[in-house]
């Protein structure tokens, strides 16, 4: 396995403090063109990424194993989690979200995943996981459901769903269920003779999580399915 | 034929008139009776009958009489008619048959003849009674018409009387039940009516003998009156006299002895017998007696004529001056008391004048010597001299030894007595120092202006005499009266106490409890109008489309009126809040602050009032109370529909505030009922243990009594916490707080037999009760102590939870984010229409984890903060990627991904932060996130102070420049800017973790700082820069990560790298165009604003020098 942080150097830097400059040019009201205009150009300073100082995958398991050191390996991801692109980020965020819950037995497994993913095996990092869930060894399986499923999403979107249909019905209230809900629901909507299914889905999600993050795209999805005509039955599109 | 026999018939024609006659007298007796019930009505008139009428009476004669007439005219007629010829006769002449033939066969039947045998007169009879048909009525002739008249009129008349006596009781009842009631009393009608007494004037009198006295005599209801009298010795008199008004006058012959008189009346009136007596004139004549009052008594002057009847009172001091003329040739007028005289009064010319101010009490007689003979001294003078009398002091309130409210201001009463008036009365408080001794004596003197009774309710404010717990005041008031010698009298003094700390903090916790209590009913109300104005508000945007004056439009005075009723609900409720907060303050500012459970206490207390205090806010209150003003003087506001919905909001916004306060309160109020409850075992746990260790001496089952009393109440307390506990939903640490109850339960059981053991002289077996108290008592502090700490983590999991879900939330959004961008270079005009829509739900759903973090982050301020940019960093991304896909010639593909790739960094920031929150616990520390910032503020100094370097070093090669100096203070301001703003971020929670002290640095930046204020740019100066410099980059470095690092270093300008970066430019000085701001101004600012200024010093400067920047 080669080592993706080697692999992928990256670095970017910014100043904290030109987020604060980004909101106040953003409460002034269309100004978000020249906030994003001023970012590149503020000098590198603050906190920075260089790709000597990237620790590996195998470091970043061993750190969150048994024996190893918890805020390290945190901070391990962390710092993968910036050094790659926009989606890299997000998954290495999501497992670092999953930490705490799916325990130091499991966590080197699920980083080796997102690594898996971080190299363009998605799925396979998902299989992996998957077979985690099945030996039953995770604390909490809900975390590894929504990351199994967030990796299976590009290639294997039935797998997806199913780990979401899982997911809901296991772990109903856990902080994945509503994304997983939206996402379901979509899944349905794009199947015609499950419509009905996807729209019950997204009512209870808007009732029953109103103010959850997710809420407003889940109602104007809702909105918008319930006057628009059925589609054709087609696979699911890209979630 | 007929049937029946002959007499058969003559008894049924009788019968006919007899019932005839019967119905017609009853039917009369009806007429004549509603007839006297009509006149009786009439006669009586609207206000009755008057006593002494006889009309009743007559009016029931009458009836009767005609009653009777008629009475004997039926048994008269009856008895005419129903003779057997009489009827016969009449049967005859309607039977057609010859004239004796019925009445000779009615007396054959009834007496037959002899030699006449039975069947001849059967035969004649039947011959008879062949002949005649028809019935009784017919057969009844003449009379029976007549009868039947006589009942038509009859009944007739009894029939109108009827209608109208029932007519007349309808209409006018209460004529008709005066008049009748008159009926049924005719007598006592006629009796006449009761005249009062005669009376008598003058009375018993003794009047001047020789005078001719006038008499009155009162006799109301009488025309005339006879005056008797008869004088001792001579013969009676008397003399008619005519009443005018009720009142008769006359005079009697010459008085020269006693006389009686007496007077009478028509109507058999008497009166009392009187008396007159002759006098014969005083010796002293127009005696007047002026009275003068001592000025103290504040009494008027008085004149008296003659010598009162009764005793004189008189204050002690007053001065009685006599005037008068003496009958006759008088010397001298003496006041006597017994053989000695006490006043003498010299006459002149037959007058005389003097004073006497009488010293006691006694009688004193007249004596003059010389006068006209015969003539009479007045009475003997009697004077009661009334000693000045202390004055009265109550002080009803406090009323003994009492705790002074929070509030410090105690309304007293004091009353004050006295018998000629109070001058002043005054109230003394001291604060009763430590050995007992008072100090700060306060004396309030309160003239009364001489009133004889004074009540003052004052109210003391002890506010600004910075009481603390435990302090005690000496309260007493006085009082004097007015006179010569005034009287003072005090009140007992009165002790007020603060409570003892515990108490105070008690209470503290009790308003707290109170307030979260008052603050719930507040909520309720304010839910209601929430709602309420909401309908308001909707009802107004409904009618504001209609036209105006149309059906349905509101008129202007109503919607004024909705208005003023909506402020004034949100007035009363702003007030209501107001003053639960005032109640939290009074608590605070009356905690003890030496103790530091007070301090932590009052702490808590306070930032429960800014709560309180921020739910409305100032700016809202002030803005409440201008409208409110505004439509309280008749004014409409100039759009009230806007205004109603502006007042909805609000009102929405003050009940979510409410319940995060309450919520807030909810719990401070639990916590609190921990800690008292804490505090209260414990203390019983270290009186006990002291106990144990006295058990057997004097007073120990007392103390162990009171003990037990104590450790039942705290159960007590521990049962009402447990409630309110498991009322919050938190069962677990409810659970252990009844444990932690029935182990007090035990404790007071123990006590209880600790005591017990002692009264019967088993100290060994009461120091081992009392140990087992002990025993559960620290067994029930362990367990109230977990259970706080249970309770204490539940809002931490709530946060933690609330990060968890932000977390995901923002990585949820961050990955739809993700999936748009990917489709904008794919996607189908179509497709991209619905970009913009999309955009927005997620922009909305970052404001949802703004909503969802607000209530966690509210009290980690730097925390809200770091989150603050985050968001606004999305926001702004999120707000420009709309922009770019919604334009009209096609989403700009580029930029559109661009932007929505930052908007996806952002999120993961956000996401980043919660996540780091989660991992410092859940209590919303900085963790991670604050040492980052640590990080880059210390990066950022290193910066600034690399620029800095490089500039004193630039200096130090042209030291005697134009503008140096200037040029120097400015570098020293920046030097000492960077020293200060190291200062504070030693106080960073994350400044413990690095291995360089930052204090120590800060103080090497102002010592170089005083170097180059002191125009010392030497090489020593510069080498102490450089080595700064590498401390901060080292101190920064070490933290950022392990390792070496590709980021800049320090260089000293000193004489090699000078050689290494040999050519600087020229105008590097020149280069810093904008000068640094001044050091005060620098120091004016918090670090992290000054991080800013010089970076943006340095930026500029190196960017106009070419020095580079990105």
């Amino acid at each position: 396995m080669t080592d993706p942080g080697r692999s992928t150097p990256h670095t970017r830097s910014g100043y904290p403090w030109h987020c604060a400059a980004l909101g106040f040019l953003a409460l002034v009201g269309g100004a978000g063109e020249r906030a994003l205009a001023a970012a590149p150009t503020l000098p590198g300073a603050g906190w920075s990424v260089p790709a000597d100082t990237l620790p590996s995958v195998d470091e970043i398991a061993a750190w969150l194993g048994p024996e190893g050191d918890l805020e390290r390996g945190r901070e391990g991801i962390r710092l993968r989690a910036r050094a790659g692109g926009t989606d890299e980020e997000n998954r290495w965020l999501q497992l670092l979200s999953a930490l705490d819950r799916i325990g130091s037995e499991i966590a080197p497994t699920a980083v080796r995943a997102v690594a898996l993913s971080e190299e363009g095996n998605p799925l396979e990092g998902s299989h992996l996981l998957l077979d985690l869930l099945d030996g039953s060894d995770a604390q909490e399986p809900a975390p590894l459901m929504a990351l199994a499923a967030l990796l299976a999403e590009r290639d294997d979107p039935i797998l997806a769903a199913e780990l979401r249909v899982r997911l809901l019905e296991t772990h109903p209230t856990a902080p994945e269920a509503p994304e997983a809900g939206l996402r379901h629901a979509r899944w349905l909507l794009s199947i015609v003779s499950r419509r009905e299914e996807g729209l019950a889905l997204l009512e209870e999600l808007i009732v029953s999580r109103p103010e959850h993050p997710v809420t407003p795209e889940a109602r104007r999805l809702f909105l918008r399915e319930r006057t628009a005509a059925p589609a054709t039955d087609s696979p699911a599109a890209p979630l | 034929m007929r049937s029946g026999s002959l007499l058969q018939l003559l008894g049924g024609v009788r019968a006919h008139l007899a019932r005839g006659l019967g119905v017609s007298f009853a039917l009369a007796t009806g007429a004549v009776g509603g007839a006297i019930l009509v006149g009786a009505w009439w006669l009586a008139g609207p206000e009755g009958w008057r006593q002494g009428t006889r009309v009743p009476l007559l009016l029931l004669l009458g009836g009767v009489s005609v009653l009777l007439a008629l009475g004997v005219w039926s048994w008269l007629s009856f008895r005419r008619w129903s003779r057997d010829g009489s009827m016969a006769a009449e049967i005859e002449r309607t039977a057609g048959l010859p004239r004796g033939s019925v009445r000779a066969q009615a007396e054959l039947l009834r007496t037959p003849t002899p030699g006449v045998s039975a069947a001849l007169i059967h035969a004649g009879e039947g011959g008879v009674l062949s002949r005649i048909s028809g019935a009784a009525a017919e057969l009844a002739g003449a009379p029976g018409r007549k009868i039947g008249r006589v009942l038509a009129v009859a009944g007739v008349g009894a029939a109108t009387m009827l209608l109208a006596v029932a007519a007349l009781l309808v209409t006018s009842s209460e004529r008709a039940v005066l008049a009748w009631e008159g009926l049924s009393r005719p007598t006592a009608l006629m009796a006449r009516a009761a005249l009062p007494a005669l009376e008598l004037r003058p009375g018993d009198a003794r009047l001047p003998r020789g005078e001719r006295p006038e008499v009155e005599v009162v006799a109301a209801g009488r025309e005339q009156v006879e005056l008797h009298w008869q004088a001792v010795g001579d013969v009676p008199g008397r003399m008619g006299l005519e009443v005018v008004y009720g009142v008769a006058e006359g005079r009697l012959p010459p008085l020269e002895g006693v006389l009686e008189y007496w007077a009478t009346s028509p109507d058999g009136a008497l009166s009392a017998r009187h008396v007159l007596t002759p006098g014969d004139p005083s010796l002293l004549q127009d005696l007047r007696i002026d009275i003068s009052y001592p000025a103290y008594t504040g009494l008027l002057p008085e004149t008296l004529r003659g010598v009162p009847p009764r005793p004189l009172r008189l204050p002690e001091g007053t001065q009685l001056t006599f005037s008068g003329q003496v009958d006759g040739e008088g010397e001298e007028v003496r006041l006597l008391d017994g053989e000695a005289a006490v006043a003498r009064f010299p006459v002149d010319a037959g007058e005389f004048t003097g004073t006497w101010s009488p010293a006691r009490s006694g009688r004193v007689e007249w004596s003059v010597s010389g006068g006209r003979p015969g003539a009479v001294l007045p009475a003997a003078l009697e004077v009661e001299v009334q000693p000045d009398q202390p004055p009265i002091l109550v002080v009803p309130l406090p009323g003994g030894d009492v705790d002074l409210p929070l509030t410090l201001r105690l309304p007293i009463l004091v009353q004050a007595v006295d018998d000629h008036g109070v001058a002043w009365v005054e109230v003394e408080t001291a604060l009763a120092g430590a050995d007992g001794a008072e100090v700060g004596t306060v004396v309030d003197r309160i003239p009364a202006g001489g009133r004889t009774s004074v009540v003052l309710r004052p109210v003391l404010d002890f506010t600004e005499w910075g009481l603390r717990a435990g302090d005690e005041v000496h309260l007493r008031a006085r009082v004097s009266d007015q006179a010569p010698s005034p009287h003072v009298v005090a009140s007992p003094t009165y002790v007020l106490r603060m409570p003892d700390p515990a108490q105070m903090r008690e209470i503290a916790r009790e308003r707290v409890q109170g307030a979260a209590e008052r603050t719930r009913e507040i909520l309720d109300r304010a839910g209601r109008d929430a709602t309420a104005f909401r309908e308001l508000a909707r009802r107004a945007e409904l009618e504001r489309g209609r036209p105006p004056g149309g059906a349905g439009q509101r008129e202007p005075f109503r919607e004024r009126e909705e208005l003023r009723d909506a402020l004034e609900r949100q007035d009363e409720l702003a007030r209501e809040l107001e003053e639960v907060q005032t109640r939290l303050e009074e608590a605070r500012r009356a905690l003890a602050e030496e103790d530091p459970r007070d301090t932590e206490l009052a702490e808590r207390v306070r930032e429960l009032e800014r709560l309180l205090e921020e739910v409305l806010g100032p700016e809202a209150r002030e803005r409440l109370n201008a409208l409110l003003e505004e439509v309280r003087s008749g004014e409409t506001p100039a759009d009230p529909d806007e205004l109603l919905s502006e007042l909805s909001r609000r009102q929405e916004a003050i009940r979510d505030r409410l319940e995060e306060t309450l919520e807030r309160l909810r719990r401070a109020a639990i916590e609190e009922g921990f800690r008292g409850l804490e505090e209260e075992v414990s203390t019983l746990a270290q009186e006990e243990r002291d106990l144990a260790q006295q058990m057997g001496s004097e007073g120990s089952v007392e103390s162990q009594e009171e003990l037990a009393r104590r450790t039942e109440a705290a159960r007590e307390g521990a049962v009402e916490l447990e409630e309110r506990i498991r009322s919050g939903g938190d069962p677990e640490a409810g659970d252990q707080v009844v444990e932690a109850g029935a182990e007090l339960q035990a404790a007071a059981e123990s006590m209880a037999g600790a005591a017990e053991a002692g009264r019967e002289g088993d100290e060994a077996g009461a120091v081992e009760r009392a140990n087992e108290a002990v025993r559960n008592l620290e067994r029930a502090l362990e367990q109230i102590e977990e259970a706080r700490e249970q309770w204490a983590d539940e809002p931490q999991a709530d946060a933690r939870e609330a990060f968890v879900e932000v977390a995901q939330g923002a990585l949820a959004l961050s990955r739809r984010q993700g999936e748009l961008r990917r489709e904008f270079r794919i996607a189908g005009p179509a497709r991209r229409s619905q970009f913009e829509g999309e955009e927005a739900a997620i922009l909305a759903g970052v404001g949802q984890l703004a909503d969802r973090l607000e209530p966690v982050t509210r009290d980690t301020p730097e925390l809200a903060e770091a989150f603050a940019r985050a968001l606004g960093e999305a926001v702004a991304t999120l707000e420009l990627t709309m922009q770019r896909v919604g334009r009209a010639q096609g989403p700009q593909i580029p930029q559109s991904e661009e932007s929505a790739e930052a908007a996806e960094r952002a999120l993961h920031e956000v996401a980043l932060l919660a996540l780091t929150a989660v991992d410092s616990g859940g209590e919303g520390g900085e963790g991670g996130s604050s040492l980052e910032d640590l990080l880059a503020e210390l990066a950022a100094l290193a910066a600034s102070q690399e620029a800095l370097n490089q500039g004193t070093g630039s200096l130090g090669e042209d030291p005697g420049a134009d503008g140096s100096a200037d040029r120097l203070d400015e570098l020293a301001g920046a030097q000492a800017a960077i020293a200060g703003a190291l200062d504070e971020l030693s106080g960073h929670p994350g400044a413990q973790e690095l291995p360089t002290d930052l204090r120590e640095l800060s103080e090497e930046g102002a010592g170089i700082a005083e170097e180059l204020r002191q125009g010392r740019i030497d090489a020593m100066t510069q080498e102490r820069q450089a080595r700064f410099l590498d401390l901060l980059l080292s101190a920064g470095r070490t933290l950022e990560r392990d390792g070496p690092t590709d980021e800049r270093e320090g260089t000293a300008p000193g004489p090699v790298q000078r050689g290494v970066v040999s050519p600087l430019p020229e105008g590097l000085l020149d280069a810093l165009a904008l000068p640094l701001p001044s050091t005060e101004a620098l120091e004016a600012l918090t670090p992290g604003q000054r991080r800013l200024v010089l970076e943006y010093f340095d930026r500029v400067n190196r960017r106009e020098s070419g020095a580079g920047g990105p």
